[in-house]
């Protein structure tokens, strides 16, 4: 899709004003998971180990490109509310509090901050593990 | 994380290729909901932590910091400021493609994007796709980009 400057621009000021920082934060990890979960489903229906029946019935049952389209906008719902629930556990964290109420980018830079988002990510996938 | 590995932690690996069969039936019927429920509770933890997850967090340090350049100072500056130019009749991906490459080059400098194998690679390869969605979407459709998967709240 074709957009000039002054398009994308009103649309990043119209995205930050309303969702700022963790906004973004939300949808890069519903985009992000649903690439995974993609990703995965591509591989297990074409496994050579699998069963050529199963792939069968697969390459049945997606019937038309809007049928597929429907299902992976399916995915994405799956994959937001999980998204939602990684970032809740980032935002819960103290040390990260001036990147969502004053857009501190900079602290991002920063060793500690990384360990912290990433300790928080491995913590959210375990407990989905769990539950 | 990726397709390739398997059973760093938790699911053991019948576990992990019983899941896979029903992920693949999942999608055979078309149950997004079952298919997440067996990806995210089973899959999703069986793959390796640590030096993966390197990559979606670049994604989010650098696109967080272009989002807000660009609301502060225009979307030409903050491209500029993430290393690469943008050609001014700029198509929606064109831009995060500045934030991606910024992303992978950091990612490359820690041993993880150009010569990393499988796992690393199939991670990192889905954080930049996700990046190029991600800001395609914020581009082409501002504040509706994220309400559009948000039918619970």
């Amino acid at each position: 899709m074709l957009l000039n400057d002054t398009e994308i621009q009103n649309n990043i000021d119209e995205f930050v004003d309303e969702h700022g920082v963790e906004g973004f934060i939300r949808i890069y990890f519903r985009e992000y998971l649903f690439q995974l979960l993609n990703e995965e489903i591509q591989a297990a229906t074409n496994d050579i180990e699998s069963d050529s029946a199963l792939q069968l019935h697969f390459s049945q049952n997606v019937e038309s490109d809007q049928e597929l389209k429907e299902f992976k906008e399916q995915l994405r719902d799956q994959c937001a509310d999980r998204a939602d629930e990684l970032v809740a556990n980032i935002q819960e964290k103290p040390e990260l509090e001036s990147v969502f109420e004053d857009a501190d980018v900079e602290l991002l830079e920063r060793d500690d901050v990384e360990d912290i988002i990433r300790n928080s990510m491995h913590d959210i996938i375990e407990e989905w593990e769990e539950t | 994380m990726g397709t390739a590995t398997r059973s760093q932690s938790g699911a053991s690996n019948a576990d992990y290729e019983d899941a896979k069969q029903d992920l693949a039936e999942a999608a055979g019927d078309n149950d997004a909901a079952k298919a997440g429920e067996i990806y995210f509770k089973v899959i999703l933890a069986a793959q390796p932590n640590g030096a993966a997850k390197v990559p979606a967090y670049l994604a989010v340090r650098y696109g967080s910091e272009f989002l807000v350049k660009s609301h502060q100072n225009g979307v030409e500056s903050a491209t500029k400021s993430v290393g690469t130019s943008v050609a001014k009749e700029v198509v929606a991906a064109g831009a995060s493609e500045a934030v991606v490459e910024q992303a992978s080059r950091e990612a490359a400098t820690r041993g993880l994007a150009n010569g990393a194998e499988g796992t690393d690679r199939a991670f990192s390869e889905s954080a930049e796709r996700a990046m190029e969605s991600a800001m395609g979407d914020i581009m082409t459709e501002g504040a509706d980009a994220l309400e559009r998967h948000r039918n619970s709240e």
